[in-house]
């Protein structure tokens, strides 16, 4: 039967009474489908992407943001849950008396599906427009179907779960009978012997620990989504502190070098660069004559096919020690068996292997032999094969230098790097830049993926701490006539708010260590993978202070509201109300 | 104020809202109870009796008059002192027990001792629960118990600090006839035996008849005192 005017208004009134409320559910879903939509976005862009350029690294950010997802939608769901619940069982009254005239369950269903759907639909919209925007901002190909098809998915998902997490309460709501006794009784099923010497020697510590242990379910799913929350930010932010931008930026800069000059593409594909190279010797002999300028490292590559496999392999000319050729019928060469492509290719060579060998050089093709003179083991750089400079002649009648590495003094002076930029510059064909550009550049870029990343776990440990503020509230009512008895037993307004801090403080205290205690082990486990992985020296563990310092500013002021909603509510609250509703 | 007088009550007001929803709950009522004095005061629903009751008790407190508990104007008293004197004087039984369900008989009945930072003694504890015949269900949860067993309990709490004055909001009112008048025996018992003043509110003209006196109340007024027979 579908929903009548009467059931939609009911619905609608409903909203409006519990406006506070319905407002912050709607925000969480909001938040939720917003971080839902734009994470699953990235994911499959991602994942598109990988397919075309056949790289891991968008992937594996693709499987920690998955991750993310999962909590984002437990935190979402626990908050939905505890929220709708208490916008539920505060109006229980309200349900029995529309029975008490004659609403049947399926109607209160309706009326409660209405409430559920024009809450979530109204708010769930918004989230995803949001999410869709953000994942414009992504450096990533657009992929329109995969925008929709996420977004739709995730309106979907999030539904899904909330219909979930509301499932229960709403069950509760179209079995209320006329004769219940609506009284939120919180018995513990398990027996215990009386403890008398917990209860008066402090009694209000004693009475917290037994509202904690007898929370059941709700208690230990707010921890859990504490601790999930909690954990995965700490551990989020680990990796994101351990990027060292200095580090970074100097494994580019190669030699120890401190600028850059490199060809504007592949001299291997351009007969042009072979035959004719920027790289002329009077430019080096101009740039060798600047004040400052200590060295040039020149680098050159080729591309070369080995006749046992069909992927293309690079031949460098670098600082390793290689022979020089004896005769023309072979190039020695050394591999560098650190390098992750070697360590994860099919092909492992040893000391005296021939390869032959076909070496591309615009169009210059040469069948070459190359001898496996020895190994190296530099596992954080990227080339695998290398040989002498001298050799290059054996290996193609072209050749170009593909960068110059320039080492520079320390104190190098501004009007010295102008110089050097003024020498490359008006070269097209080569492009100059310096260690300093990049570090900062790197650092930019690296601040706004924090800032990024910082808004996404605030988001996160939001919703969780909107959840502890909620469970405070939603405790503060269940327990609003025992809290009365216990004032009018004796109680002071100290030890009332005490005894509402307690749960929550031993909430905050057990997430907060299982987070730490787990997410820092895990954190040191992630970038170990990530750097040797990624093969980055720059990846090093740090213990994410910053964070923890910004959580704990955000407890203290969660922990603050609560003082002062738990103090407002005793102060204004008489025994008798309390007692008596 | 008579020095006999434990309760003094002097032309309370209690007045709930504000303008046309006002609603004049108590309407310059005074009234003094003496020690040891076993009061009941009845009247019907919405007369104020319990809004009286609650104001004895400092749960609540008057828009206007004076209550004197031994000597002390309890609307003097403010915060932490209210509640130490609260505690020390009175104790409550409420028509629904009141209970606290996640602590168990003995705790429950221990619960204002271990508020007041009082060792529970132990002789008088048992000789309570003994007289309560509550002893076989000490380590019971309430939700276990039976509404008669329910209020005994409730009873037991409001003598555990000894108080002078217990204060019984329709003890009887959720109980069955049988439940009921071994609860106001139990009461009687108390008020011989220990000296405490009992002011009972009830709708039941039996129960107040136990009572040494009886104040009635209409419309928020004392509408007429006399001795029960």
């Amino acid at each position: 039967m579908s929903i009548t005017h009467i059931e939609k208004t009911i619905a609608s009134r409903r909203i409006r009474k519990n406006r506070t409320k319905s407002v912050l559910l709607g925000i969480i879903i909001s938040a939720a489908v917003m971080l839902f939509t734009a994470i699953s976005i990235f994911c499959v862009e991602s994942e598109i992407e990988l397919s075309k350029l056949g790289t891991s690294s968008l992937a594996d950010i693709a499987y920690v943001l998955l991750a993310f997802l999962v909590v984002v939608i437990l935190t979402a769901g626990v908050s939905v849950k505890s929220i709708y619940e208490v916008l539920l069982v505060n109006d229980m009254i309200e349900f029995r008396r529309l029975k008490l005239i004659g609403a049947t369950s399926d109607q209160l269903k309706r009326i409660v599906g209405r409430e559920r759907r024009t809450i979530f639909w109204s708010y769930a919209l918004i989230g995803a427009i949001l999410g869709v925007v953000i994942s414009l901002f992504f450096p990533i190909s657009k992929n329109i179907p995969a925008i929709i098809l996420c977004s739709v998915a995730s309106l979907v998902v999030m539904d899904i779960v909330v219909i979930g997490c509301t499932g229960k309460i709403v069950k509760r709501v179209m079995n209320v009978s006329i004769s219940d006794d609506l009284a939120n009784i919180q018995s513990p099923k398990k027996k215990r012997k009386s403890d008398i010497r917990g209860l008066t020697k402090n009694p209000v510590s004693f009475l917290g620990k037994r509202y904690l242990f007898s929370g059941g379910k709700r208690t230990v799913l707010t921890l859990f989504s504490l601790t999930l929350s909690f954990m995965l930010s700490f551990v989020i932010f680990s990796v994101i502190a351990s990027f060292d931008e200095d580090k970074l930026a100097k494994s580019e800069y190669r030699h120890d070098s401190d600028f850059i000059v490199a060809l504007m593409g592949n001299p291997s594909n351009d007969d042009e660069w072979m035959r004719s190279s920027p790289f002329t010797p009077g430019l080096e002999q101009k740039i060798r004559d600047i004040s400052g300028v200590e060295d040039i490292v020149k680098f050159k590559c080729l591309e070369v096919f080995f006749e046992t496999d069909k992927d293309t392999h690079t031949l460098s000319s670098g600082d390793v020690d290689v022979s020089a050729s004896a005769d023309d019928s072979v190039v020695p060469i050394i591999i560098n068996e650190g390098a992750y492509w070697y360590q994860n290719g099919s092909t492992k060579y040893s000391e005296g292997d021939r390869i032959e060998a076909e070496v591309k050089a615009g169009d210059d093709h040469k069948k070459v032999t190359l001898l496996v003179e020895g190994f190296v083991n530099s596992p954080y750089d990227l080339n695998i094969y290398y040989t002498n400079e001298d050799n290059w002649s054996k290996l193609t009648s072209l050749t170009c230098d593909q960068k110059w590495y320039i080492k520079a003094d320390d104190d190098i002076s501004k009007d010295s790097v102008e110089e050097l930029k003024g020498l490359v510059s008006p070269n097209e064909d080569l492009s100059i830049s310096s260690l300093s550009d990049y570090t900062a550049q790197l650092k930019d870029v690296f601040a706004k993926v924090r800032v990024a990343i910082y808004i996404v776990c605030i988001i996160v440990c939001l919703f969780t701490l909107i959840n502890m503020f909620d469970l405070t509230v939603n405790n503060m009512e269940k327990r609003k006539k025992d809290i009365g008895i216990y004032r009018a037993l004796g109680m002071s307004d100290r030890q009332v708010s005490i005894l509402n801090y307690i749960e929550i403080g031993f909430l905050i205290i057990l997430s907060g260590l299982g987070g730490i205690l787990i997410g820092t082990p895990l954190g040191r486990a992630i970038c170990k993978i990530l750097a040797d992985t990624m093969r980055s020296e720059y990846l090093v563990y740090v213990f994410p202070l910053r964070f923890l310092i910004v959580y704990i500013i955000a407890l203290i002021l969660i922990v603050l509201i609560m003082r002062r909603y738990i103090k407002a509510y005793v102060t204004n609250v008489q025994i008798v109300e309390n007692i008596y509703g | 104020m008579s020095t006999l007088s434990t309760v003094k009550v002097e032309n309370l007001h209690k007045t709930y809202g504000e303008g046309q929803v006002q609603t004049k709950a108590l309407q310059g009522i005074s009234v003094s109870v003496n020690k040891g004095e076993f009061v009941a005061i009845v009247g019907t629903s919405g007369s104020g009796k319990s809004t009286l009751l609650h104001i004895l008790g400092g749960i609540d407190s008057p828009t206007e008059g004076k209550v004197y508990i031994d000597g002390t104007e309890i609307s003097d008293l403010k915060g932490n002192d209210l509640i130490k004197f609260r505690r020390e004087k009175i104790g409550y039984i409420f028509q629904d027990f009141n209970l606290v369900p996640i602590l168990t008989v003995k705790e429950n009945i221990c619960l204002p001792a271990g508020l007041a930072g009082k060792k529970v003694d132990k002789d008088y504890y048992k000789r309570i629960i003994t007289a309560l015949e509550l002893t076989e269900k000490e380590d019971v949860y309430p939700n276990e118990l039976s509404g008669g067993q329910q209020q005994r309990v409730a009873i037991a709490r409001a003598l555990i600090n000894r108080p002078e004055i217990i204060l019984a909001d329709e003890p009887t009112g959720n109980l069955d006839k049988a439940n009921s008048n071994n609860v106001i025996k139990l009461l009687k018992k108390i008020n011989s035996e220990y000296g405490q003043t009992i002011i009972l509110i009830t709708h039941d003209q039996n129960v107040a008849s136990e009572a040494d006196r009886i104040l009635q109340i209409e419309d928020g007024r004392l509408a007429d005192e006399h001795n029960a027979y």
